[in-house]
């Protein structure tokens, strides 16, 4: 499926603009700085640069942009990890693991595990690009109510009740979070619970809330401590020691590849992407390890598992972008108004003709993941800085530009609002045992799960039984049984076998 | 950002600017008026992206050329465009923020929907250059040919095809109508709702729904995923002209075409302001004629499939406070079935 | 085995449990249509029944008095409510007082709560860090917000 007269137009093109050449730095440099920020999402980050691109040619616009996008999908991780905020929504499952991990000490491996799945990612998600972009297509394009909410509750029953002491606590959290992700306008027009607050119409502001819950309750709960690594012997800045978390990564293939593919799929499909790419690749990792419990501890393939996806969807995304001109989100909606600052309309019809172009662009792609690896182990080396901060600095600080970055996603009080309320909210119930993570996951998905459903519902005229016209959402529902199954098997296995070693221990 | 950049000329110096947004950086052309002496913003009331984004985005520079100030584009999106226009309502009236809005029918739909505290007559439209019209729609794969195809199927079983379509639109309207005309019961069709035009085109192209009812602008880039079935108008539409029109086919199947028009979209300030300040309310009014007559504009922008036509504030005013009326007429239909 | 009430927990829970109930009468009150209700209303009865689950268990606390771990003393617990109030002052006073007065209040305020005596790092980082968060953002975002002094 590759159009080698095209790819080596496209080989062609690029050795012939050195001048797009030098924007892949800079953009990456942006998008990580940008991405990094709480609350500053990769689109903003994207959406603040575009004037600059218009008085670019279009190639090196284009990668221009799409190096800040590279960034700034890897940008979000490293506050991930320092310091529990997940920057975007997409690097929620991020913080599960990455953050316990700075917290002892393995900031440094958490990072750079972090960077290499990123590239990693970004490269297998754009080779699949370069080889299927059509079919990708196609089947982003036809995944619709009945498969994405079946998604989403394989994600739900994943991460239902995670980290929490008891199952009741995780799934009191987690309903919560469905209650909060419904609050609003729903996708049938009905408004409830908006109290009469015009903004919360459209629903809770999705990142304050989750800055709030996780990083800011986690702030408030660090008040007497005095660093983020307690032991002061694990507060090095190393690189050696983030390249040893690139290398945890080769040794994890199946996490890297599996994470990828969810970033791929479910990653690409409009308008959700990769904030459930990311906790779909996280629950299902955890799911099918040996060793579940140890996830939300510091399993550096907590972070392989999200990083992966995340950033894998990117290149999905950008599928169903230049192959129907549907904008997944955000990021991919500025694209295509940077295409139409340079007079290209995106879709079918730029693809047929414009081969050697796309080719063009996915190749420089594979060039950014590469660049990437670089710049980011020097970023995060710099980024990982944080660890020396004593927190009395740290907490203010980081309180203050996460309610900056909350302002900055609308430009109200609504954010820092939303911030407080949900910061106080995350630190009492993680203060009486309550997983905080369920209650984001509940929110996230709690959304997307209402307005599938509810067009699952609308689609099959109330009637159940229709949802056997759709085979994929009835064959992800029955993995998700079987595969759930066969976990309760093995812990049931393992809980017998953990009882006659007892007793032969007690014998 | 204190430094003007001549923008084509020096590229490096545009990275310096580009996190600032270098829209504000701009050649300065020297005028004796005192108004504006300072940038004026464009505000939209959705995402980035958007028609309305994209419109402000490519007009701004023009823009800038008459009015001697650099012009800058915010986004305040969210709540329907209450949020915006609550937030444009809020500001003083000194005329350096002009709305570019789907005006019609957003601004009603959100007095009839969200309960918004404006008036559809606060609002004081300067130019509406884009017309949207309802296109009822199937995805290619579906093999659905006609619109009398979809009727017949609908009247032997209303159950029979399900329809997209956005919660508290004109085409929710325009379907309601429809079906209204042809005497199904629109509370047993399946009738399936997105959050969006973009979401309701995307099911239509991919087949989630037989036929989705959306404006058919934001259809040209995917034109060749779907079977265009209806227009909602009365005159032929430069961007399908073959497609059937809502008059051919009422006068067909004997019934009075009724229908509103989509979204309507341009540059609107507040009424309020054209009051106090009539001076200032010409040098924009002034600004936005000559930089949509730009003939450099006009190819600029026709490139990108944004509309250029100068309607004016009589005519422009005139069509939207009109599909206002009609709108508050059905506000009844909006009502979930 | 000794039981007893933990109170804090229990009115956490009865107070989200609250708010459920209020949320669904508001919701109901809508609309009844399942289009409303669909995944709500099961939600909010699953919090209800949950919540019935953890208040017996908070009604009925086995007193473990050694494996408690060490408990935490009045004045931790004080510092954390204290940086909990500061920052939801230094939430409500942003428009009232400016986004610069705002963040300098506090950061100072933080710092204090967080243990810092130096009095020249008082007087110095609040300011300068004010100053630089305020004028980054205005570089960054394109919405204007409102400061006092800068």
């Amino acid at each position: 499926m590759i159009d080698f007269p095209a790819f080596g137009a496209a080989i062609s093109l690029l050795a012939g603009s050195p001048q797009a050449w030098i924007w892949v730095v800079p953009g990456l440099l942006i998008g990580l700085v940008f991405g990094a920020l709480p609350g500053i999402s990769v689109s903003m980050a994207m959406a603040l640069v575009l004037p600059a691109t218009l008085y670019m040619d279009f190639l090196p616009a284009i990668i221009f942009l799409t190096s800040v996008y590279t960034g700034a999908g890897f940008g979000g991780s490293i506050p991930a990890i320092l310091i529990n905020i997940p920057g975007t929504s997409s690097a929620v499952a991020t913080t599960f693991d990455g953050y316990p991990m700075a917290r002892k000490g393995l900031h440094s491996e958490a990072l750079g595990a972090a960077l290499v799945s990123s590239c990693i990612g970004v490269l297998i998600s754009y080779i699949i690009l370069f080889v299927l972009v059509q079919p990708l297509a196609e089947v982003v394009l036809r995944i619709g109510p009945f498969e994405m909410a079946a998604i989403g509750i394989w994600g739900l029953v994943l991460l239902g009740s995670i980290g929490g002491s008891t199952v009741a606590k995780g799934l009191f959290a987690a309903a919560i979070g469905v209650l909060c992700g419904t609050v609003g306008m729903n996708t049938a027009g009905y408004m409830r619970g908006d109290m009469g607050i015009p903004w919360l119409l459209d629903g809770v502001p999705t990142i304050p809330a989750m800055v709030g819950l996780l990083a800011a309750s986690q702030l408030f709960a660090l008040v007497n401590a005095k660093f983020i690594v307690e032991n002061k012997e694990n507060r090095t800045i190393s690189l050696r020691r983030i390249l040893a978390g690139g290398r945890l990564v080769l040794g994890s293939p199946g996490t890297l590849l599996r994470g990828s593919a969810i970033g791929v799929f479910v990653g690409a499909v409009p308008g959700v992407g990769s904030s459930i790419a990311n906790l779909i690749s996280y629950g299902e990792t955890r799911r099918s390890s040996p060793d579940p419990e140890s996830y939300g501890t510091g399993n550096p393939r907590g972070v392989i598992a999200a990083e992966s996806a995340n950033s894998s969807s990117e290149g999905g995304s950008m599928a169903t972008m230049l192959a129907l001109g549907i904008p997944g989100g955000g990021a991919t909606a500025i694209l295509l108004a940077a295409f139409a600052m340079h007079n290209v309309i995106g879709g079918p019809r730029f693809m047929e003709q414009n081969r050697d172009i796309v080719y063009a662009i996915i190749l420089s792609n594979f060039a950014q993941a590469l660049v990437l690896l670089v710049i980011g182990a020097g970023f995060v080396f710099v980024a990982s800085t944080i660890v020396r901060l004593p927190l009395r600095y740290l907490i203010p600080t980081v309180l203050v530009m996460s309610t900056m970055g909350a302002f900055a996603i609308e430009g109200s009080i609504a954010g820092p609002l939303t911030l407080l309320a949900f910061a106080v909210l995350g630190w009492l119930m993680s203060r009486y045992g309550f997983p905080v993570a369920a209650i984001v996951v509940g929110l996230l998905l709690g959304k997307l799960i209402e307005t599938e459903m509810l067009r699952a519902y609308q689609l099959a005229g109330g009637d159940a039984v229709r949802v056997l016209d759709y085979p994929v959402a009835v064959g992800i529902i029955l993995l998700m049984l079987v595969s759930l199954a066969l976990s309760l098997r093995r812990d049931l296995r393992r809980r017998a076998a953990l009882k006659t070693d007892t007793a032969a221990a007690v014998d | 950002m204190t430094k003007p950049i001549h923008a084509v000329s020096r590229r490096q110096a545009l990275l310096l600017a580009a996190g600032a947004g270098a829209a504000l950086a701009a050649p300065g052309i020297a005028r004796a008026q005192t108004f504006p002496d300072r940038p004026v913003t464009l505000l939209v009331p959705f995402a980035t992206g958007g028609y309305n984004d994209r419109l402000a985005r490519a007009m701004a520079p023009f823009l800038q050329k008459q009015l001697g100030q650099p012009v800058t584009v915010m986004n305040r999106p969210g709540g329907g465009t209450v949020l915006g226009n609550t937030f444009f309502m809020q500001q003083p009236d000194d005329g350096y923020m002009m709305m570019v809005h789907s005006a019609g029918p957003y601004i009603p739909l959100s007095i009839l929907t969200r309960n918004a505290r404006y008036k559809a007559e606060d609002f004081h439209m300067i130019n509406l250059p884009s017309r949207d019209l309802t296109l009822a729609a199937a995805a290619t794969s579906k093999g659905i040919n006609s619109i009398d195809e979809v009727v017949t199927r609908l009247k032997a079983d209303p159950r029979s095809l399900s329809i997209g379509v956005q919660p508290a639109s004109a085409d929710l309207i325009n379907m309601a109508l429809f079906l209204q005309a042809h005497g199904i019961d629109r509370s047993r069709v399946r009738v399936v709702t997105y959050d969006g035009g973009g979401p309701a085109r995307t099911a239509t192209a991919g087949g989630h729904v037989d036929v989705g009812f959306v404006g058919g602008e934001g259809f040209l880039p995917i034109r060749d995923r779907i079977k265009p079935l209806l227009m909602f108008t009365d005159e032929k539409s430069t961007d399908y002209p073959d497609v059937p029109l809502l008059t051919d086919h009422a006068r067909a199947a004997g019934f009075q075409p009724q229908s509103v028009d989509g979204s309507q979209r341009g540059f609107v300030v507040l009424k309020r302001f054209v009051d106090a300040q009539p001076e200032r309310y010409r040098i924009l009014e002034q600004a936005v004629e000559r930089a949509t007559k730009d003939p450099e504009c006009i190819s600029t922008l026709g490139n990108q499939q944004l509309a250029t036509t100068w309607y004016g504030p009589e005519a422009s005013n005139r069509a939207y406070l009109s599909s206002a009326a009609v709108m508050a007429q059905y506000a009844d239909l909006l009502k979930q079935a | 085995m000794r039981r007893r009430v933990s109170w804090a927990p229990l009115m956490l829970v009865t107070l989200l449990a609250g708010v459920t109930v209020a949320y669904l009468i508001e919701a109901r009150g809508v609309s009844l249509s399942p289009q409303n209700l669909l995944l709500l209303q099961p939600t909010a009865w699953l919090v209800l029944l949950l919540w019935a689950v953890l208040a017996i268990g908070y009604l009925r606390t086995p007193v473990l008095a050694p494996e408690e771990g060490p408990a935490e003393s009045w004045a931790d617990v004080g510092r954390v409510v204290a940086m909990v109030a500061a920052f939801a002052g230094f939430i409500l006073v942003l428009e009232p007082l400016g986004y610069d007065i705002a963040i300098w209040g506090f950061t100072l305020i933080a710092l204090i709560i967080g243990g810092e005596r130096n009095v020249i790092a008082l007087a110095i980082f609040p300011p300068l860090f004010s100053l630089a968060i305020v004028h980054g953002f205005r570089l960054l975002v394109p919405y204007p917000f409102p400061t006092s002094l800068i």
